[in-house]
C-alpha cells in the first residue's frame, strides 16, 4: 500500500494491521499514524479481531431435486427404425390381402403422428394400427385417435411446492406451470411435476403432499407432443389447469385421504397406508 | 461445465449456499427456495460457467436472487415480515458463541455478508470483492468496521451477563 494512510481510508489499513499481513515498512507508517491519532489508536489496540465458529451443520434438505440426469430416452434412430419396420409390414400385409393402398389421406395422418422420443408401447403401436386400418373413419375420429399417448415409469419426481397464494407464485415463477416449462426446456421429459396450491397451506401439509407424490410408483404420461402432463394436488379445491397442459389432471387431496389430512398425527402418509385406489383414480379417468 | 460439474456444485456448494442465505436472516423456506433458484440458475447458464469460478458465482447469484425474492415480496405484501426475527436467546444461558451469533444478527447487511464470506466460505479478500461487486478496499473497510461491532457488541453482552 502506498497511498497516503488518512482517517478516510485507513480502515482497510487497521485490518491488515489487526491481521499482522502488512510488509514492515508498511506496518512502520501505519503505527505512525496511529501516534498521531491515540484515538484511533486506543479503538484498535482495544479490539478484539473475533471470527466466527466454524458454521454448523445445517443442510439443504432438498439437494436430491438439484441433481441432473440424462433422460431415460430411446435413441431416435430406434423409434425410427421401429416404425419403418411396422410401416413396411402393415404394407405387406395389406398387399397380401389385396387390400386398397393406404390413401394418401391416410398416409398425412400417420406422417402427422409426433411421438417425440419416447417409448412406444404395444399398445400404442396397435391403436396406431387401427386407425391406418380404419379407412371408414371420420376426419375428427382420425385425429381423436392419432394422439395416443405413451405410458412410461418416471425416474424422477419434482414437485413444485409452494405455500403462498397462487398470485405470488406466479411472479416468483414456482407455479406448476412455470416449473413444467423449465423441464420442458430442459428436455425434462421423464418427470412429473405437482403443486400443492392450497393458500396457507403449512409446513405438514406440504411435507406430507410431498410424501405422497414421492411415495406414488406411479406411470406418467406423455402426450403426443412429447410433453409431460402436470398433477395439480390441491388440499380443498380442484384448481384450473392451463389450456396448454389439457391432459393434465387436478386432485383433491381431501377427498382421498380426508382421515389423514384432517388429523393433527404426524403420521408419514406411505404407500402402505394409502387408499388403494388412489394411485388408479389419478390417472384412469380419462 | 457439464452434467457431472454440475452435480458436483450440488454436492459441494448448496448446503453452504442454503446456509448463507438463512445467516442474512431469511426464513427457511424461502431460503430453500433462493437455494433452488439458485442452482436452476446455474444450470440455465452452465456453457458459461466453468468450475473454477462456480462458487463464487453461487453466491453472487444466490445473493441477487435473494434481493429480487426480497423486493418482490415487498411489493406483494408490505406488512408481512419475510426477514425472520432474530433468535430469541435467554441471555442467562448464552454461550461464547452464541454470543457472537447474536451480535452478527446487529451488522449492516453488507458487513454480514462480508464476514460470512471470509469466516464461513474462507475466500480471500480479492475473491470476495468480486462477489461484492466492490473494491478490495470497500470490502476490506466492511469486515474491519463488522469485526469491530463484533467486538463492541460481544464485550458488552458479556459485560452485562456478569
Amino acid at each position: 500500500m502506498k497511498s497516503t494512510i488518512n482517517r478516510d481510508n485507513y480502515e482497510p489499513w487497521a485490518l491488515d494491521y489487526l491481521e499482522g499481513t502488512l510488509s514492515e515498512t508498511d506496518q512502520m507508517r501505519f503505527e505512525s499514524f496511529l501516534d498521531d491519532h491515540p484515538d484511533i489508536k486506543a479503538e484498535i489496540l482495544g479490539m478484539d479481531l473475533i471470527t466466527l465458529d466454524p458454521p454448523d451443520k445445517t443442510v439443504f434438505r432438498h439437494k436430491e431435486k438439484l441433481y441432473r440426469r440424462s433422460p431415460k430416452v430411446r435413441p431416435l434412430y430406434l423409434w425410427v427404425g421401429s416404425i419403418a419396420a411396422g410401416l413396411a409390414l402393415l404394407i405387406g400385409v395389406r398387399g397380401l390381402l389385396n387390400s386398397p393402398d393406404l390413401d394418401s389421406k391416410n398416409h398425412d395422418t400417420f406422417t402427422e403422428i409426433s411421438y417425440g422420443e419416447k417409448e412406444i408401447t404395444p399398445e400404442l403401436q396397435k391403436e396406431e394400427i387401427a386407425v391406418l386400418n380404419n379407412s371408414d373413419a371420420s376426419p375428427s375420429q382420425e385425429e381423436t385417435k392419432s394422439k395416443p399417448t405413451s405410458i412410461i415409469q418416471p425416474s424422477r419426481v419434482i414437485v413444485a411446492v409452494d405455500s403462498k397464494p397462487e398470485k405470488y407464485q406466479r411472479r416468483e415463477n414456482t407455479t406448476a406451470e412455470s416449473q413444467f416449462s423449465f423441464a420442458v426446456s430442459n428436455n425434462r421429459d421423464d418427470v412429473v411435476i405437482a403443486t400443492v396450491d392450497k393458500p396457507q397451506a403449512n409446513h405438514r401439509e406440504m411435507s406430507h403432499a410431498v410424501e405422497i407424490v414421492q411415495t406414488l410408483d406411479m406411470p406418467m404420461k406423455v402426450n403426443q407432443k412429447g410433453k409431460t402432463i402436470v398433477l395439480r394436488l390441491s388440499y380443498d379445491q380442484p384448481r384450473a389447469i392451463a389450456k396448454k397442459d389439457s391432459d393434465s389432471k387436478s386432485i383433491k387431496l381431501r377427498d382421498f385421504l380426508p382421515e389423514v389430512w384432517e388429523t393433527e398425527s404426524e403420521t408419514a402418509i406411505t404407500a402402505a397406508n394409502l387408499p388403494s385406489a388412489f394411485i388408479p383414480d389419478i390417472f384412469t379417468n380419462d | 461445465m457439464n452434467m457431472i460439474d454440475f452435480n458436483s456444485c450440488v454436492t459441494q456448494y448448496s448446503d453452504a449456499i442454503f446456509r448463507y442465505v438463512r445467516k442474512m436472516n431469511i426464513e427457511e423456506m424461502i431460503a430453500e427456495d433462493i437455494t433452488q433458484k439458485t442452482f436452476i440458475k446455474l444450470w440455465k447458464n452452465h456453457t458459461d460457467v466453468d468450475m473454477p469460478t462456480a462458487k463464487s458465482w453461487l453466491f453472487t447469484t444466490a445473493y441477487r436472487t435473494m434481493i429480487d425474492t426480497i423486493r418482490k415480496e415487498k411489493k406483494e405484501t408490505e406488512k408481512k415480515a419475510l426477514v425472520s426475527a432474530p433468535t430469541q436467546y435467554e441471555d442467562k444461558r448464552l454461550e461464547q458463541s452464541e454470543i457472537i451469533e447474536l451480535a452478527l444478527t446487529t451488522l449492516r447487511e453488507e458487513e454480514r455478508r462480508a464476514i460470512l464470506l471470509r469466516d464461513y466460505e474462507g475466500f480471500s479478500y480479492d475473491e470476495i470483492a468480486e462477489i461484492m461487486e466492490c473494491t478490495l478496499s470497500k470490502t476490506k473497510t466492511l469486515i474491519f468496521r463488522g469485526r469491530k461491532k463484533l467486538s463492541e457488541n460481544v464485550e458488552l453482552k458479556t459485560l452485562y451477563l456478569k
